[in-house]
């Protein structure tokens, strides 16, 4: 694998895109003009070669106001939202802390699960996001320790699993005192830690 | 037909070792080949 990583970017050239990937990126491109947005979770591990389906790609996106909101709305021509036709409503489910699930119109999978920033580890991912260059796209991603903290912490064996195989790849890249920080802090117990040695 | 449970516990568990030992064997090849060449196979898989 021919990756460059720094701090705050991933390039990762050549890599012939997936279905999956095109639908992330295409949903991204339109985003990127309205909001700040980080991708969490699943999707992060299948960007770098994990080969596992997944029917939706988690991300949270910086609050937002209506007006913004809806402008970003207005522009997602070819995709459509499961929760509500009418903006507002869809706005309100983004205020109450729930999330909005876009796809494209007519199908159902994948999805977009969209929720706005909430709680601090939210924010850290937001403002601490990775950006990943992938010839002439990019998209942004969560800081490669904490979304391995936060898999071991979700802890089923798939998620353990994409832990491990974030571990792995990236073990000569990362921070690994802020890995530490993060287990510690979220309290991941030894039982668990162990499954990335 | 008898069920042994425990049986069936500790298989699960192999299982999922045996599926992380493998996780390890494909990051080793992920890392040593080309971008082009993994994401292809990828693409086979996932679509």
């Amino acid at each position: 694998m021919e990756l460059i990583y720094s701090q705050n970017k991933i390039v990762l050239n050549d890599k012939i895109l997936s279905k999956l990937d095109r639908f992330v990126f295409g949903f991204t491109n339109i985003l990127d003009n309205h909001a700040k947005y980080v991708i969490i979770s699943g999707y992060v591990a299948i960007l770098f070669g994990r080969n596992r389906a997944s029917e939706d790609v988690d991300m949270f996106v910086e609050p937002i106001s209506f007006g913004d909101f809806k402008r970003f709305w207005n522009d997602l021509e070819g995709y459509e939202c499961h929760n509500s036709n009418e903006v507002s409503y869809a706005y309100e489910y983004l205020i109450d802390g729930l999330a909005l699930r876009f796809s494209k119109k007519g199908e159902f999978i994948p999805n977009i699960e969209f929720k706005f920033a909430k709680k601090d580890l939210d924010r850290y991912d937001l403002d601490n996001r990775i950006e990943v260059c992938i010839d002439n796209e990019r998209l942004f991603v969560g800081p490669i320790e904490l979304q391995i903290a936060y898999k071991l912490f979700l802890g089923s064996e798939k998620d353990i699993e994409d832990a491990r195989f974030l571990f792995k790849l990236f073990n000569n890249y990362i921070d690994a005192a802020k890995l530490e920080k993060f287990l510690n802090d979220i309290r991941i117990r030894p039982e668990i830690r162990k499954y990335l040695n | 037909m008898k069920i042994d449970l425990q049986e069936l516990e500790e298989e699960k568990k192999k299982n999922f070792e045996e599926r992380l030992k493998f996780i390890d064997s494909y990051v080793e090849w992920l890392k040593k080949t080309p971008n082009r060449e993994w994401s292809r196979q990828q693409v086979e898989v996932l679509g």
